[in-house]
């Protein structure tokens, strides 16, 4: 009996529809929307032609009466849509229990259903279309900023590891004691240890898979490319339930260090981007650091490794060919991580147990060969693991902060509703008076505000939207991965608003209307019959007593509070990110671009690193616009290389391993210069350094001062651990220069020691580049190491400015969230004053009318408006600065060289809160100051 | 689609209003739903709208009670795709029962002097 029917329709509508004009297009498209309440059978049934008629309708009033009447029916005919598919698909599935429905409704207007009561909220929206929307407007505003907040909660902390039995994932970690100091310290594990773990028969933890990454070039087949890979040993792919979508994950005999299996898996990302997702990629070579790799298989797409941006992994025992034997060899090369399964049955204490009775023989085997030092092994579960301190304090402050402004959201609505609700105690007693019970009455009005809430949220979707992009894109990369750095926590693109997401806005759409509708829904049954039927306004004065006018002042408090304590939280880590902007740097950060290359052991430079970097140095200092050049450590982003200095000449012996730390850095001549750090004393290092056998060394202003007092440190010697084959173990001081961060700026500062680069032949190189326009040498640089060694790639480039930024970035994410979140409670708590106080003046029109009549100065009269709204607003003040006081803790992360009670925070928040309520206040109020007795008394 | 011959019309009463216009609107002939729609138009003079939604949602539902009926597209159709319906034996006995309750209402009407006429 149902005949084919063809969705897409005949060619002549297609054609109407390229003529359409958007108007038109908008209404078809909305009619195509409310056809999906249809159940789908009857879609294919009815659906084409329905549209189709609806089509031709539209068409027709829009030749006739304009794109306006055509409009009006669109919504009408579309919204009749919706409610009949709605109808139509609940006939097709009865809910258990019922039988068939009747065809109509059923029961009548007055007596009247949840039905009714919908439609009743809603034609009471829409007949006060300013209140319907200021009111959706600030619940898009509350639920919108919890929304978006939610979805980095979710991100960040509560989502499990995307990986099988997740729960039972552990980390083992080696845990290394120096007994001299006193000191125990997670440590990575090297390879020969985790031979001697994975020897280990009938383990607890089973599988176990060790990981590690090192960045690698890959060259051929398109422009050299620097990649992140992971070394990894077989049954990685298989532990993380990633098996490759093509080829095959490594096999067991590829953990043989003995014959390096030069065999890779390429993740799906660097396939398709680089090998146009080419099939036959697989058994195919391709070429790492300078050897041949033969491609094995394909990642999932999506699947970027353990430590994220993961762009192929090689088995470990590749790892001595592929990168330098020692990673292999050397039993205290720690540099590798180890993850597992707890076997089957086991939980986690007694796994641990067996782990850490398993640590004294791991040592045993393989002796620190340092006094004092052994280590000893434990697990830790992937969730403890997983934790960001960073992002954990980051979102808990945002999600506190994203909770207030929904308490003033709702306390701001709570107040234009009992406003509202003025006008309709008439109203309300009109329906008792019919026979509506209060009960119907309390029922209205809540669903009244759920509609609100409802429609607040569906806005306030689309503001979480928004949010959630624009923190995606802002969202500090330090956040991205574990304490450590060695876990990919999250990416950036789960935060998005998704079902989750949804739900979450739904629960608080529901909380907030419980919030904001419970006041005005007890205040629409509390209206006494008879005497508000008589006289409107002695029935609002009475119940204004009740509940009213106290409760909608103390509205005006309650917004005060949480605003204030937004206002002081904004106020101190503005302060914090302007103190930290302010520290100095120690070098001139404006023109500084920096890049790194690395030479293969293969390539042409990789036996003489040294020369190669100078004839590199030479080439760019030969760019135009470049104004210097050197190699070193880039400031900002933590130390390339700390250790202790063992001993100074001629001063008091240092016990072994207790010497101050010490910075090391591998500097080029000129770079004191290039860098803008100033020399303080002594000379800088020059073309005369590194040449012969006698190390030359620089001193921090600090370092100075810590191994020398007030002593000239200049031609003095000093011992620090850093082993120079053919050199002598002292070097000479032979200059001072300033502090400069290389952490952080909100972390300690450390000693610093600087050698000419020549001192210490490295493959590696950090350039640092002085231009005026720095990303704009970028195209020479390549050029000029291109003509050096073509398979080399620049990578990692990036301007000192763009490294300034992101050192403060996640205080910079906190405190654009904060300060706008803050813009809102202001404004809201400024509205809301200005809205209760505005009401309270237009409901004593006639007692101000007398009063003036009376002779009453207007002064007088304003005081009197003014002076409820004055002590809510201060008692307020009070309260909020004392939930501010205690809410500090929160902060503390987002603190620096700030105390997260500094009363000028609380004393300038406080003085522009009360600024601005008193703004709100005094504009209304004048109004009161200005009634016409005459008119006031005849009013009403 | 066989129509309860044993069953009193009077049974369905009052009808939706949806479900008297179609059945005024299809009267004797057999039309697709568009045509219903404008039929229905033009009987009203415009005054009342029956919407898409909620007419072919009828037609649906008419049809499975059997007041309606598809029957195959007249020869001469210009779009041969259409469903044509036409009210049954059964729909057109309805139709009556519930035209002589809205009748039986005005004359009551009428004697109530709520509409000027004949009736008193």
């Amino acid at each position: 009996m149902s005949r084919p029917s063809s969705p897409g329709g005949p060619g002549g509508r297609r054609e109407r529809h390229s003529r359409a004009r958007p108007l038109t297009a908008l209404a078809l498209r909305l009619f195509r929307v409310a056809m999906r309440l249809f159940p789908r059978p009857f879609r294919a049934t009815h659906g084409a032609e329905m549209r189709a008629a609806y089509e031709r309708e539209i068409e027709r009033r829009a030749a006739r009466a304009g794109t306006r009447a055509s409009l009006v029916y669109a919504v009408r005919a579309s919204a009749d849509a919706a409610r009949q598919g709605w109808r139509e698909r609940r006939r097709a599935a009865p809910p258990p229990g019922h039988g068939a429905r009747t065809p109509r409704g059923g029961r009548g207007p007055i007596g009247g259903g949840f039905a009714a009561d919908v439609r009743l909220a809603v034609r009471g929206l829409r007949r006060s279309p300013a209140f319907a929307v200021a009111g959706v407007l600030v619940l898009a505003l509350g639920i919108g900023a919890n929304a978006t907040v939610f979805s980095a909660l979710r991100a960040a902390i509560l989502a499990p590891a995307p990986y099988p039995e997740a729960d039972r994932l552990v980390l083992a970690d080696l845990r290394m004691t120096h007994a001299g100091r006193g000191e125990e310290r997670i440590s990575t594990w090297s390879y020969p240890k985790l031979q001697t773990l994975l020897g280990v028969e009938r383990r607890l933890v089973d599988p176990a898979v060790g990981y590690g990454g090192r960045t690698a070039t890959l060259t051929g087949g398109g422009a050299p490319r620097r990649v992140d890979v992971e070394l990894v040993t077989p049954g990685y792919f298989e532990l993380l339930g990633r098996s490759p979508v093509l080829g095959r994950a490594f096999t067991p005999d590829e953990a043989d260090a003995g014959d390096p299996p030069l065999v890779a898996v390429l993740s799906h990302e660097l396939w398709s981007s680089r090998y146009g997702a080419d099939p036959a990629l697989v058994g195919r070579d391709v070429v790492l650091n300078g050897r041949a790799v033969r491609v094995v298989g394909i990642a999932p797409a999506g699947f970027d490794g353990l430590r994220g941006g993961t762009r192929a992994w090689v088995p470990m025992a590749a790892a001595g060919v592929l990168m330098n034997r020692f990673m292999i060899e050397a039993a205290q090369a720690h540099w590798l991580h180890v993850i597992g399964r707890l076997a089957p049955g086991v939980g986690f204490a007694e796994a641990d147990a067996w782990m850490e009775a398993l640590g004294p023989g791991i040592d045993e085997a393989h002796p620190a060969g340092e006094a004092g030092v052994t280590y000893g092994a434990s697990l830790r579960t992937l969730d403890e693991v997983r934790v960001n301190a960073g992002a954990r304090a980051a979102v808990l402050l945002l999600s506190a902060a994203a909770g207030l402004v929904l308490l003033v959201a709702c306390a701001n609505l709570s107040g234009l509703l009992l406003a509202r609700s003025r006008a309709r105690v008439r109203d309300g007693a009109v329906r008792l008076a019919v026979g509506a019970s209060r009960w119907r009455l309390v029922r209205a009005s809540a669903v009244e505000s759920l509609t609100l809430a409802l429609l607040g949220g569906a806005a306030g979707m689309g503001v979480a939207a928004w949010g959630a992009r624009a923190m995606s894109a802002a969202w500090p990369r330090r956040f991205l991965g574990s304490g450590d750095g060695e876990l990919r926590v999250m990416s950036p693109e789960a935060l998005a608003v998704d079902r989750g997401v949804v739900l979450f806005a739904l629960a608080v759409s529901t909380l907030a209307a419980l919030l904001f509708g419970t006041a005005p829904a007890l205040r629409a049954s509390g209206a006494q019959v008879a005497a508000a039927l008589k006289d409107g306004g002695a029935a609002t004065r009475r119940a204004r007593r009740l509940v009213g006018l106290d409760g909608r002042t103390a509205l005006v408090g309650v917004q005060v509070a949480l605003a204030l304590v937004l206002l002081v939280g904004t106020g101190l880590v503005g302060t914090s990110m302007m103190r930290l902007l302010r520290v100095d740097e120690g070098f001139d950060a404006r023109g500084l671009l920096t890049f790194s290359y690395a030479l293969p052991a293969s390539s042409t430079g990789g036996d003489d690193p040294v020369a190669f970097h100078e004839a590199f140095l030479e080439r760019v200092r030969a760019l135009p616009g470049v104004e210097g050049v050197t190699v070193g450590c880039p400031p900002l982003r933590g130390h390339c290389w700390i250790t202790r200095v063992d001993e100074v000449r001629g001063a008091r012996e240092i016990p072994p391993g207790e010497g101050p730390p010490l910075g090391i850095h591998m500097v080029g001549d000129g770079h004191f210069e290039t860098m803008g750090i100033p020399l303080l004393r002594g000379r800088a290092l020059d073309a005369r350094d590194g040449r012969d056998a006698r190390p030359t060394i620089v001193l921090s202003r600090l370092a100075a001062e810590r191994l020398f007092g007030e002593e000239d440190p200049i031609g003095r010697f000093i011992r620090v651990g850093v082993g120079m084959e053919g050199k002598e173990a002292f070097s000479e001081v032979v200059g001072v220069v300033g502090d400069v961060l290389y952490a952080p700026p909100d972390e300690e500062m450390i000693p610093e020691g600087y050698f000419s680069f020549r001192e210490y032949p490295d493959r590696s190189a950090d350039v640092i580049v002085r231009a005026a326009d720095p990303m704009a040498q970028l195209p020479g640089v390549r050029a000029a190491l291109g003509a050096l060694d073509r398979t080399l790639p620049v990578f990692g480039a990036s301007t000192m400015d763009e490294i300034v930024a992101a050192s403060t970035g996640d205080r910079r994410v906190v405190l654009a969230l904060l300060a706008l979140f803050t813009l809102v409670t202001v404004l809201l708590s400024a509205t809301g004053t200005w809205g209760i106080v505005a009401y309270s003046v237009a409901d004593r029109r006639r007692e101000l009318g007398l009063r003036i009549a009376l002779g009453a100065g207007g002064l007088r009269v304003l005081g009197t408006v003014v002076a409820q709204t004055a002590a809510a607003a201060g008692l307020g003040l009070a309260l909020g600065g004392l939930a501010a006081w205690g809410g500090g803790r929160l902060l503390e992360a987002f603190l620096y060289e700030v105390d997260a009670r500094d009363p000028r925070a609380f004393a300038v928040a406080g003085a522009i809160l009360l600024a601005v309520v008193a703004l709100a206040a005094a504009l209304p109020a004048r109004r009161a100051a200005r009634v016409d007795p005459v008119e006031a008394l005849r009013a009403d | 689609m066989s129509e309860p011959s044993h069953a009193d019309p009077r049974d369905l009463l009052p009808l939706s209003p949806p479900v008297y216009h179609v059945l005024l609107a299809l009267g004797d002939g057999a039309l697709h739903g568009y045509a219903i729609m404008q039929a229905f138009e033009e009987m009203t003079g415009g005054a009342a709208l029956l919407l898409p939604g909620t007419l072919y949602a009828t037609l649906a539902r008419m049809a499975e009670t059997g007041l309606v009926e598809e029957v195959p597209p007249p020869p001469a159709s210009e779009d041969a795709r259409r469903r044509f319906y036409r009210v049954t034996v059964w729909g057109r006995e309805v139709a009556v029962a519930e035209s002589e309750r809205m009748r039986a209402l005005v004359e009551v009407a009428r004697a109530r002097h709520l509409l000027p006429g004949r009736a008193r």
